[in-house]
């Protein structure tokens, strides 16, 4: 796919282009939506509210880094956005000054699948998730984290370090259920 | 950067995750890319509109002050022009008889050509040949004058009003009054149009050569004379423009006031657009909150969409007070309640066992209904206080019953509401959530307004109005429909109130 070609045509308004840029971009996309929040519909009304920015804004790409990349920001910043606006997560979406909590180094083998782990992640409160995936799969720096989330850094990584040490726990019980039905199964 | 190998596992295993979305989140988003040319259009013929009524209003005023200045400059001019054109035939004719000097005097008080030209016609027949000859001139000048004044007054009748105006009919009236006096008069009758008619024919072709050289050459002889008169009317014309200020060209009536107040009530019917300058769509194109993608084992129940936005009754009433910028346009500012409804068809109010989680957001947990069915009509009501600031043109001329438009645009605060809105959770649902209510509206209105009724203390006028909001009341994102609009037939009171 010639991306210079295809944001071209699309930035033209050409029904065909778009289609195409969104076909290609979708499936991925809805696993970020996915990620960040509650429900596949809540995902899929982030996906389309991302995709409608993404369309209106496409003449602000430079093509300084991939598509996909510049794509991923809009839809996690959208995603940030609807968490924001929407009644079922706002009251939440709080995060306080908490006393810094140590990061643990655990580093448990992961056996799940991606959705499998995909559902782990969204079963943390919502801000616990919130700043996992921001850092641990989007790569900001909690810096960056706190300017977005309007929290400061020190905040941010100890929610990090909470969502972190809470995750690894579910990760390892999962992890002794599958033994023991794996060994009831072979007994 | 990861920290250590548990996020780079994670961040790896995350760039996999893939979910094929259903086929209407393509269909919403073409819409709505779709839809924000229309938006724009919208916005240009609005703004443009705008400016054609603009500059159509300043054409107007620049155009009345220039037919203005030109009616002063042919008011100025035409006694003048007169005043020359009495003295140069009074000139030429002092030297022909002595007597001509008396009628020129009194052609000079009298200050009206066809009393002049009478005058002479009335000595005429004493005179010698010359002075015949001067009369047939006479004669045919005063064709020409005849033409003249007719083209001059149609200016003196427009620039005029109120007393002038009467004083000019009173001129016209008397100088009729002298002709039919002078007709009256048996030994000196004279009827401008059959004798004055009889003397050139009976001139031949070989006396009129003759006489236009003889003329010619009084005319050379009373040019000076001629410049002398001029000068002197001039001067006694500018003494007593001096003495007289300059009349305006549209007297006002001093008893009008420039400022009035009225009252007005305007039934109507308002609803709720996705565009706040487009028509209302119907929800139903929303076909992918039917049939939501199932992310567990089993099948989930179908979401409900939220409900159409049926209309509902409406109604604003107030006071205003209206400042005229000039004969056909004014300013109004107001003050006026404005209740606003829209009706929703939902289902069953739902127990208030599942609605604790509503509870926090500010959200009524005690009013929470099942999307979908049609087993409550529903009624969102919206109360607000509004300022009206509009423009008002009249758009024909009749003063008595005047046809005007109005627009402007209204700012509005929402006092009360009792406003429910959709939501996706337990496959739709509506509740309260003030949150999502924009309580300071901007909205835009255009009206038209026939006087059907005016008096010296009430002018009573109806018409209809439309008034479409520029931000939306309710933000709800899902749900797009949150432009108020609103439509009615307004009835106004105005009162003319009167020094």
């Amino acid at each position: 796919m010639d991306t210079q070609k295809l944001v071209k045509e699309c930035i033209r308004e050409i029904p065909a282009a778009q289609r195409q840029l969104y076909d290609h971009f979708a499936e991925p996309m809805l696993g970020v939506c996915y990620r960040y929040t509650k429900s596949m519909d809540d995902a899929e009304d982030v996906l389309q509210d991302g995709f409608v920015k993404v369309f209106r804004n496409l003449g602000q790409y430079k093509f300084e880094g991939e598509l996909g990349a510049w794509i991923r920001r809009i839809m996690v910043t959208t995603a940030l956005n609807f968490l924001k606006k929407n009644s079922r997560y706002n009251h939440d979406f709080s995060f306080d000054n908490e006393n810094l909590h140590p990061v643990a180094y655990d580093n448990p083998e992961i056996k799940m699948s991606a959705k499998e782990l995909a559902d782990l992640v969204r079963q943390l409160p919502i801000g616990y998730q919130t700043i996992f995936n921001l850092h641990a799969i989007e790569g900001f720096s909690h810096v960056e984290i706190g300017k977005m989330l309007g929290i400061n850094e020190g905040t941010s990584r100890s929610q990090y370090a909470r969502a972190r040490a809470l995750l690894i726990s579910w990760i390892k019980k999962n992890d002794e259920m599958g033994h023991k039905k794996l060994s009831g199964k072979l007994s | 950067m990861p920290e250590n190998e548990f996020e780079k596992k994670i961040s790896s295993e995350m760039q996999e995750l893939r979910f094929k979305p259903s086929e209407n989140v393509w269909l919403y988003v073409e819409e709505r890319i779709r839809e924000k040319k229309k938006r724009r259009i919208f916005i240009v013929i609005f703004l443009l509109a705008g400016l054609a009524l603009l500059g159509y209003w300043q054409r107007n005023n620049l155009f009345d002050k220039q037919k203005n200045d030109i009616s002063k400059t042919a008011q100025k001019d035409s006694p003048g022009e007169k005043q020359k054109e009495a003295n140069s035939e009074s000139t030429k004719e002092k030297n022909n008889s002595s007597t001509i000097d008396q009628h020129t005097e009194r052609n000079e008080t009298q200050n009206t050509t066809e009393n002049t030209i009478n005058d002479k016609s009335k000595d005429d027949r004493s005179f010698d040949d010359k002075k015949d000859i001067a009369v047939s001139k006479n004669v045919i000048n005063k064709q020409k004058k005849n033409k003249d004044e007719n083209r001059v007054k149609p200016v003196r009748q427009k620039t005029k009003t109120g007393d002038e105006t009467e004083v000019s009919i009173a001129v016209l009236a008397a100088n009729s009054k002298k002709k039919n006096q002078v007709g009256n008069d048996g030994s000196r009758e004279l009827k401008t149009s059959p004798e004055a008619q009889a003397e050139p024919n009976e001139v031949n072709q070989a006396e009129v050569k003759p006489i236009e050289s003889k003329i010619d050459s009084a005319k050379a002889r009373t040019g000076e004379q001629e410049k002398n008169a001029t000068t002197k009317t001039d001067t006694v014309v500018k003494a007593e423009e001096a003495k007289t200020p300059p009349t305006p060209i549209v007297k006002k009536d001093p008893s009008e006031k420039k400022w009035k107040w009225g009252l007005h009530i305007t039934p109507g019917v308002s609803s709720l657009s996705e565009e706040g300058l487009a028509f209302p769509q119907n929800n139903s194109n929303r076909a992918y909150y039917a049939n939501p993608v199932s992310s567990g084992s089993g099948v989930p129940p179908a979401r409900q969409k939220p409900s159409d936005v049926k209309a509902g009754f409406a109604f604003q009433a107030g006071a205003f007070v209206q400042r005229q910028l000039s004969h056909r346009t004014s300013l109004s500012l107001g003050l006026q309640y404005g209740y606003y409804s829209n009706v929703l068809h939902i289902g069953n109010m739902r127990s208030s066992a599942n609605v604790l989680f509503y509870s926090g957001s500010g959200s009524n947990a005690n009013q929470v209904y099942n999307a979908g069915g049609d087993t409550i009509k529903y009624t969102n009501s919206y109360h607000f206080v509004e300022l009206p600031f509009l423009f008002q043109w009249q758009l024909n001329k009749n003063k008595i019953k005047p046809f005007i438009w109005s627009t402007g645009f209204t700012v509005g605060q929402l006092v009360a509401s009792n406003a429910i809105m959709y939501d996706t959770a337990f496959n739709g649902t509506y509740h309260q959530n003030k949150k999502l209510l924009n309580k300071t509206q901007f909205s835009v209105s255009t009206a038209f307004s026939w006087t059907i009724a005016n008096n010296k203390k009430v002018q009573w006028n109806v018409g209809p109005v439309a008034n479409i909001h520029l931000n939306k009341l309710i933000d709800n994102p899902f749900d797009d429909s949150g432009y108020l609009f609103f439509v009615g037939l307004r009835t106004g009171v105005l009162f003319n109130q009167k020094k």
